[in-house]
């Protein structure tokens, strides 16, 4: 038995290694500036909605080759629901056009050749609709299924990671909120391991157990372990029209602003 | 989480079941989550047969992995909006309330929230085959109501028939009550034909029950609720439309006195009145579109004879929270136009 | 799994609904305004008032007037009056509940005669002071009702009383939900006219004005029909009406008065 284990695992590890993956890194630089890294962890939190920032990160993560994109794979755990594919269509084609736009150096108005780069970003979206605790356990545990089948993964969302911690709590006990965070990624932790993909999660910003602000409970890692995060990024919403991204590393922090516009971040 | 249990596989007899039990395998995902080799020491399974459970779980719990590209066509031939068909609340909408996902109409007692409500009942379904179903925790969806606006604008007795007969109504009275009937929805037990929309008016009446509760009960089936809401809103490509309530509480500002007035040193207290959604901050992320609703200018209660009221909606989209658009709309025997 | 809902249409809800009898206020002016011809069975309204504005009145009225014989269109049925806050005086009631039968007597001539005592009959009162009594008496109220079926009117005066102590603010509000569930629940089904009275209480610093109905801004949003009465003019007996919330009419005034028989028009 034990020989079969041993074989089956270095089996996953030869896979990953094997591989070639299309890396995310220097994707988004004005957030993650040279990263982020396989194998990193990623915490986007907010009092509004993060849908926003999320959207605007797959589409770029999608963009093709071509246009100068990482044309990375992505799986979506969809537990909200409200991160549409309609939402992601309409802001691609915005950004596609705009690319389309530089590069050529005139506007492009051509559907087909849009639509044709749409569909090639779209195969590489995977979504899951999760809609119970059950499957969402179940389906975490087959992300090593669905990895090891779509090797080319690199980036692996969960949006959101604690939409049914509710629905687990019950009468005798509950579970903390941040050690319910940590469990999460603990699980998540110990499948990806073996492959290399980059996490990105978001939460709510109250779901915290402590009353400090998130950022000061737990610090950021360099080297991803189990349940470290090496980015943590807060989304401000403000009334007078200046959002902000508060980001930080293990060794920095900064801060960004920007307008939405059409469902667009137009970063300030 | 569900347990693990006989009917997951043949090959999980009781007495299997009972060791695994002893072993601290109780749910699905303990079984999931240990190594395939020990649970075949356990069970005395082989292998190949602990694998195979394992497949079976998979297959009826895991979620699918869908491809855009397979669910961008998919979504071409499907809906996107249900027409509320109030030309103003549709622009500034978009083209209607969407479909597959929770839009919360909020806003203060007697603000004409119920009105609204049974006016987009009528207009979801009367140029349509469509159905609705009017989830009415407190009593306030009126039939006779819906007749006189149909009967004030016109429509003959024959169509009013068949549009009432699309109206479906159920009183719910507890949370519980609420969770079992969407279940039923879900699995098809509860069968309404041409399901376009439903509204639920309103959640409060039933969450504010658990208020004061020891527990937190009330948020594990507001949970419950919500997930049972986003699948049927999905697969079932309908709206869904969960009314709210809104609570006033009362700042007080004490302003400073614009320097060009005057020197004087007098300051004003001022009271900020301000409005809160309720159901908690569990909630207030869950609804993708956000509709408040007001009442404009006060109306004077002895001189009030034009019998009509202006309501004001202001929608805001979670993706862009800032960003909020709004419309007027008239509220009289005619109903919400 | 139970899947006993029952899935109404309008339809057959406009039927249920149009063919509900009413409770008349003996004011035609109150009556129309509620919409209904008086307090319709089956619903849930909220009597609102300063202390002295006719609350307690046009409750006792409406107890009187659910006995009417059904040989002048009435209801010929009992009534109970739940009492929280000891304003009930039964001196006053069989003045109210005399002469309102007086009158039907008047009309009928003296083919059919009404005993007093048999009136008084149809009439229960339930005093429930404190809150452990009040709820004590809702919990078992649908055994109560059983036991006696002719009851078509409920009043609860004051729901805000048995509320004022002893009572964290979220547990008032979560009790206060469920017990209106329940008797809502009850009032559908055996078609119950519920009638709650609720005191004023006052808010500094809203846009609504400052005098607002106790209990605060989520249980108003609670029952459908609020009715909210005053007294413009100290020391005389014109009352107005005022329908806060109703999702029947559309918001309206009403005056009548209060005599010594009880709820009337202005002559």
């Amino acid at each position: 038995m034990a020989s079969i284990k041993c074989k089956m695992e270095s089996g996953i590890q030869l896979l990953a290694r094997l591989s070639k993956k299309t890396g995310i890194e220097r994707f988004y630089p004005i957030i993650f500036e040279s990263g982020p890294k396989l194998g990193d962890f990623i915490e986007i939190y907010g009092e509004g909605s993060t849908t926003c920032l999320l959207g605007d990160l797959i589409c770029e993560c999608l963009i093709p080759n071509d246009l100068n994109g990482p044309e990375a794979s992505i799986i979506v755990f969809n537990t909200d629901g409200k991160l549409t594919l309609d939402y992601l269509i309409n802001l691609s084609k915005i950004k596609l056009s705009k690319r389309l736009k530089n590069s050529t150096n005139k506007p492009c108005h051509d559907s087909k050749v849009i639509n044709s780069l749409l569909n090639l970003m779209l195969k590489n979206l995977f979504i899951l609709d999760i809609y119970n605790t059950t499957q969402f356990y179940t389906s975490i545990q087959n992300l090593e299924f669905f990895l090891t089948k779509y090797s080319n993964v690199s980036l692996c969302i969960f949006d959101t990671l604690t939409a049914f911690y509710w629905d687990e709590q019950n009468l005798q006990k509950a579970t903390k909120m941040d050690s319910y965070v940590k469990k999460l990624l603990r699980i998540v932790q110990k499948i990806v391991k073996d492959f290399k993909i980059t996490v990105l999660y978001s939460r709510p910003e109250y779901f915290s157990t402590s009353k400090e602000s998130i950022e000061n409970l737990e610090p950021c890692y360099e080297n991803s372990e189990s349940e470290q995060i090496n980015y943590r990024i807060q989304i401000v919403y403000n009334e007078k029209d200046v959002n902000l991204v508060n980001v930080r590393t293990y060794n920095k922090q900064f801060q960004k602003k920007f307008h939405i516009f059409n469902d667009e971040i137009v970063w300030l | 989480m569900n347990a693990l249990e006989r009917k997951e596989h043949v090959y999980l007899t009781e007495s299997i079941l009972k060791t695994l039990k002893q072993n601290r395998i109780i749910t699905l995902f303990d079984f999931l989550q240990e190594e395939a080799e020990k649970l075949s020491t356990l069970t005395k399974l082989t292998l190949p047969q602990v694998l195979e459970i394992r497949q079976e779980i998979f297959k009826k719990h895991s979620a699918h992995l869908i491809n855009g590209a397979t669910l961008f066509i998919n979504s071409l031939t499907c809906k996107k909006y249900i027409p509320t068909h109030i030309t103003s609340l549709d622009e500034v909408l978009g083209g209607g309330i969407p479909v597959g996902l929770i839009t919360e109409v909020c806003g203060l007692a007697g603000c004409g929230k119920s009105q609204l409500c049974m006016q987009l009942a009528i207009n979801s379904v009367k140029e349509s085959d469509d159905s609705v179903l009017y989830v009415d925790t407190k009593g306030d969806f009126s039939a006779v109501r819906i007749q006189k606006i149909l009967d004030a604008n016109g429509v003959s007795y024959k169509d009013m028939a068949l549009i009432m007969l699309k109206i479906r109504v159920v009183h719910i009275w507890n949370m519980e009550d609420l969770i079992t009937l969407l279940e039923n929805i879900k699995n098809g037990i509860l069968k309404i034909e041409k399901l376009s929309l439903i509204i639920v008016d309103s959640l409060p009446c039933l969450m504010l029950q658990h208020f004061g509760d020891e527990n937190k009960i009330g948020l594990t089936f507001l949970n419950r609720v919500v997930n049972n809401s986003r699948y049927i809103s999905k697969e079932f490509q309908t709206g869904f439309i969960y009314v709210n309530i809104q609570t006033r509480w009362i700042d007080q500002d004490v302003s400073e006195p614009e320097e060009i007035e005057s020197s004087c040193t007098v300051k004003d207290i001022t009271y900020n009145e301000k409005r809160n959604r309720c159901l908690g901050k569990y909630w207030q992320t869950i609804p993708a579109l956000l509709l408040v609703i007001e009442k404009c200018s006060d109306y004077d209660i002895e001189n009030n004879y034009e019998n009509c009221v202006m309501i004001k909606v202001i929608v805001t989209r979670h993706t862009n929270p800032l960003l909020a658009e709004n419309c007027t709309l008239k509220l009289n025997a005619l109903g919400v136009t | 799994m139970s899947s006993d809902f029952k899935i109404y249409n309008a339809t057959e809800l406009w039927q249920i609904e149009t063919s509900l009898p009413s409770i008349p206020t003996f004011s035609q002016n109150l009556d129309k305004i509620l919409g209904n011809d008086g307090i319709q069975l089956g619903s849930l309204t909220e009597l609102l008032g300063l202390s002295g504005s006719g609350k307690t009145q046009l409750c006792l009225q409406l107890c009187a007037s659910v006995q009417i014989p059904k040989i002048l269109g009435g209801l010929n049925s009992e009534a109970l009056y739940v009492d929280t806050n000891a304003n009930f005086t039964v001196e006053r009631f069989k003045e109210i509940l005399f002469s309102s039968l007086a009158k039907c007597q008047e009309i009928m001539g003296s083919s059919i005669l009404i005993k007093e005592e048999d009136a008084l009959k149809k009439f229960h009162y339930v005093k429930a002071f404190g809150l452990e009594n009040f709820c004590a008496f809702l919990y078992q109220l649908p055994n109560f009702l059983s036991d006696k079926p002719h009851i078509k009117l409920i009043i609860i005066d004051s729901i805000a009383f048995p509320f004022k102590e002893g009572i964290s603010l979220k547990q008032r509000t979560g009790l206060l939900f469920r017990l209106m569930a329940d008797l809502q629940k009850i009032a559908l089904n055996k078609q119950i006219a519920v009638v709650l009275t609720n005191e004023m209480t006052t808010r500094i610093g809203l846009s609504t004005g400052a005098i607002v109905g106790s209990l605060g801004d989520t249980w108003s949003h609670r029952c459908n029909m609020r009715l909210l009465l005053t007294a413009p003019e100290p020391l005389k007996n014109l009352r107005l009406a005022v329908i806060l919330k109703s999702n029947v009419t559309a918001e309206r005034v009403a005056k009548f008065q209060i005599t010594s028989d009880g709820i009337r028009d202005i002559q």
